[in-house]
């Protein structure tokens, strides 16, 4: 090989490289574009967490005001109870939907029957694809304190007496745990099905001739193998732990007050306080405050697993 | 499993991008959607339909007005309306009209939306719990100052002759006239609605009840002889009857219950004796098992319930004309009894219900004020945009030239445009009577407004747009809504739940907010000559 050869080969090269990788770039436009105008132009929008805002000045005129807007969602010691409320309720909705998903994931990918197969995961997802509206109905149905299934039929078998349940808070951890698990859990077995259903045969045959039981192929091959999706769900949930389910935290406790100790979560809050005022600065500033903490937790929890298990790392 | 990682980062990017934007206008719309999610919304088709036409019409380069307003269901004769009214502003005015009806259910979130997003829009209602809000993010013109032009003296002042001074001017905040209030009865009086057949068959002696104290007896007489009825239904039953001007929010109120002594002095409502007295007294009615227990979460009207049979009565404001209203809804035989005759309030609140403003994009507010004038002096347009076309949808009754009915053939059933909704339009005082109603119904409500005991605060809303007291708002509306409905429906003890609300109002800074409406409370007085 001579010197002179080197820099047309360098730049063949590079054409070479034009040549094959245009056609995936012309393909991802469409989806950057999408990306840039729907997610990243708006972003421009932060600004009026920092402004009050005046429609006749428009944005850019509009004072700036510094923190101002955050100063309700930090003052009072609801601060504390959403915060907390908020935080708990979604660890809790993580640790579940993983589990019990993976546990669905496997029992549903055991059938053999094809068709009872189909009809499982259908049901399991149904929940899922219902609005929360008519899932707040289902509870009411169940535990509305003068007509519910609860209090009419099923305490009195065992004479017991009605129960209050939208007067007294202690009941709902567990109510909303349940309804959100019942309904939430569909999604993520889904997710689970798919990988467990992408781990190659052999493995398994293999492992069965080496004369591994069922819980020893489950630990030591399917756990393994869905790892990845399981961290990535995670960590996507992770980053909206700031972000609680409006639906199920309002119209499931149909919007009680004496629930609120139990019931009161960021979002919620911030809806009953701005409802009247319609303040635009005051409800980007929780929104900004949500979504930069969801950031920084989705960077720190990543930064933890590349630190364990870079294979298993989102960046 | 590169191209795995770059799948993901990708996918991670673009969600916690959403996740970022989101928040641009997080709180509104989310406020949007779940709100129309909880309510029906039946009537959101015929806006969306509507505001397709919008560039429709003006290509003779007349100016197009357009004008949105909340009314009841969809109607089936809604283009056909909308072109005779296009007629006759065109005629009138040199106008084209292009009108975008609202459901009721979320409309208040619809015009804010409009606003907010810049929707073509000139003639904009402003509801009056809204309107801080609305003034202070400046999404409404101020009529009396745009751009230095008065708009309502200089193009609008058959608006000052038809409602009067007082009204005219009444929408103010700061100084900020943002709308013209409807024309309507101000409801200060509210009263007992029972069942007929129960009051017939117990011989209840109804017209000698006054307060809620002269109520037990007849409660305890329907319990026992009905255990299957709800004695009563309906929420917020402590301050349904009121001797107090709100001023807006309730957190910090003038007391009036001594009519000849009416202060400026503004005082924590959950602290007086009227609160307490009250709670107690409903308190015992959810004790005895007379209140439906799920009073503080259902969602079903109170109507419905007593039209399914489940109730014998509920409270509920009483104007004229309002029986045969209420025994439609109710699909039975009703009787009513006004209590605290004394307690018939006019605040700043009750008449500035709906006000008629102008949206801050309008293109032409001179244009929009002159047809402002119009819409509250034309009596055509009123009859029009409420019961639509002459011949067609209603028919003048015989023998009389301001009483209207349904044409021969037609009624409710199958009338193509019937709104009568005239209390959230802007003047029906100027349009046609509907049959059933008195013929001086419209002079029976200005009477009863002008018997009614006017606060001294009338005409005053309190600045709130403030950050500092903006934010103060928002943490005492979120102790208040933790405890009002349980205490509106008796749910609770008021002897230890009240303290500890009140407790925690001060702790969100309860006494600093009443002191900044007290502040502009005495200025307002001072600029209009009040004392």
């Amino acid at each position: 090989m001579t010197n002179a050869a080197v820099p047309a080969k360098k730049s063949s090269h590079l054409l070479a490289k034009i040549k094959k990788w245009t056609p995936v770039y012309l393909m991802m436009i469409p989806g950057a574009l999408y990306l840039l105008i729907n997610n990243y132009i708006p972003m421009f929008g932060l600004v009026i967490a920092f402004k009050q805002v005046d429609f006749q000045k428009g944005i850019l005129e509009s004072p700036w005001i510094g923190l101002q807007n955050f100063q309700f969602l930090f003052q009072t010691k609801d601060a504390f109870i959403i915060t907390r409320n908020t935080i708990l309720y979604n660890l809790v909705f993580i640790i579940l939907n993983t589990f019990i998903g993976i546990l669905f994931a496997i029992f549903i990918c055991d059938i053999t029957w094809k068709a009872g197969k189909k009809v499982y995961q259908s049901a399991i997802l149904f929940p899922y694809l219902m609005s929360w509206v008519i899932v707040g109905y289902i509870v009411y149905a169940i535990f509305s304190m003068q007509y519910g299934i609860a209090n009419k039929s099923i305490l009195p078998l065992f004479g017991m007496d009605p129960v209050m349940w939208y007067n007294d808070p202690k009941y709902w951890p567990a109510i909303l745990i349940i309804t959100n698990t019942w309904k939430g859990i569909g999604y993520g077995c889904l997710i689970y099905i798919s990988s467990i259903n992408g781990i190659e045969a052999s493995y398994f045959e293999a492992a069965e001739l080496d004369g591994a039981n069922k819980f020893q192929q489950i630990w030591n091959i399917t756990m393994p193998e869905i790892l990845p999706s399981v961290i990535t769900l995670t960590l996507l949930s992770i980053g909206r732990i700031f972000y609680s389910d409006f639906g199920l935290f309002y119209q499931v406790p149909r919007d009680s007050g004496l629930l609120y100790s139990a019931t009161n979560t960021i979002d919620t809050y911030v809806y009953r306080g701005l409802m009247k005022l319609g303040n635009v600065g005051m409800s980007s500033a929780a929104g900004f405050y949500q979504s930069v903490v969801g950031f920084i937790l989705v960077i720190f929890s990543n930064w933890v697993v590349r630190k364990i298990s870079p294979e298993n790392a989102l960046f | 499993m590169n191209k795995k990682r770059l799948f993901a980062i990708l996918l991670a990017a673009s969600l916690s991008a959403g996740a970022l934007v989101s928040c641009g206008g997080g709180g509104e719309s989310s406020t949007a959607s779940t709100d129309s999610g909880s309510t029906s919304t039946s009537d959101s088709g015929s806006s969306d339909s509507t505001e397709a036409e919008t560039s429709t019409g003006s290509d003779d380069g007349a100016y197009t007005i357009t004008m949105c307003y909340p009314a009841g269901a969809d109607q089936p004769d809604y283009q056909k309306v909308m072109d005779a009214i296009d007629e006759l502003t065109m005629e009138e005015l040199g106008m084209h009209f292009n009108g975008i009806q609202l459901g009721f259910g979320d409309w208040t979130d619809r015009i804010r939306l409009m606003l907010t997003g810049g929707d073509k829009l000139d003639i904009v209602p402003t509801f009056a719990t809204q309107a801080s809000a609305y003034v202070s993010q400046g999404l409404v013109l101020n009529l009396l100052d745009w751009n230095g032009t008065n708009l309502l003296e200089e193009y609008g002042s058959g608006i000052v002759d038809a409602v009067g001074e007082e009204q005219a001017y009444g929408g103010q905040i700061n100084g900020v006239l943002y709308g013209i209030p409807s024309q309507k009865e101000a409801m200060g009086t509210a009263g007992i609605v029972m069942r007929k057949d129960i009051v017939d068959e117990l011989g209840l002696d109804y017209e000698n009840w006054h307060t809620y104290e002269d109520l037990n007896d007849a409660f305890a007489q329907v319990h026992e002889a009905h255990p299957e009825l709800n004695v009563i239904v309906g929420a917020n039953m402590v301050t349904k009857f009121y001797p107090y001007d709100s001023l807006d929010d309730s957190f910090g109120v003038l007391m009036m219950d001594d009519p000849d002594n009416l202060t400026l002095d503004v005082v924590n409502l959950f602290e007086t004796d009227y609160y307490m007295n009250q709670a107690k007294i409903v308190h015992d009615w959810y004790a005895n098992g007379w209140v439906m227990l799920d009073a503080a979460t259902t969602t079903e009207t109170a109507a419905n319930l007593m039209k399914a049979g489940n109730a014998f009565c509920f409270f509920e404001p009483i104007k004229p004309g309002y029986l045969a209203q209420e025994e439609a809804l109710c699909a039975r035989e009703l009787v009513t009894q006004v209590l605290y005759e004394d307690w018939d309030i006019i605040g700043s609140l009750n008449i500035n219900y709906v006000n008629w403003g102008i949206a801050h994009q309008s293109e032409d507010p001179v244009k929009a004020m002159e047809f402002l004038e119009f819409a509250f002096t034309s009596g055509d347009f009123e009859d029009l945009l409420n019961f639509g076309i002459e011949g067609e949808h209603y028919v003048p009754m015989e023998g009389s030239d301001t009483m209207i009915t349904y044409p021969e053939g037609v009624d409710a059933t199958n009338c193509g445009y019937h709104l009568a909704v005239g209390w959230a339009l802007p003047n029906q005082f100027v349009g046609s009577i509907w049959e059933g109603n008195p013929e001086d119904v419209w002079q029976q409500y200005k009477d009863c407004n002008a018997a009614s005991l006017w606060s001294k605060a009338y005409g005053f809303i309190p600045d709130t747009s403030a950050p500092e007291i903006a934010n103060i708002q928002t943490a005492l509306t979120n102790v208040y809504n933790t405890y009002n409905k349980s205490i509106e429906c008796g749910a609770v003890d008021p002897e230890t739940v009240i303290p500890q609300m009140n407790q925690e109002l001060y702790a969100a800074g309860l006494q600093d907010y009443m002191d900044e409406k007290q502040r502009q409370l005495d200025e307002w007085a001072s600029a209009n000559g009040v004392s």
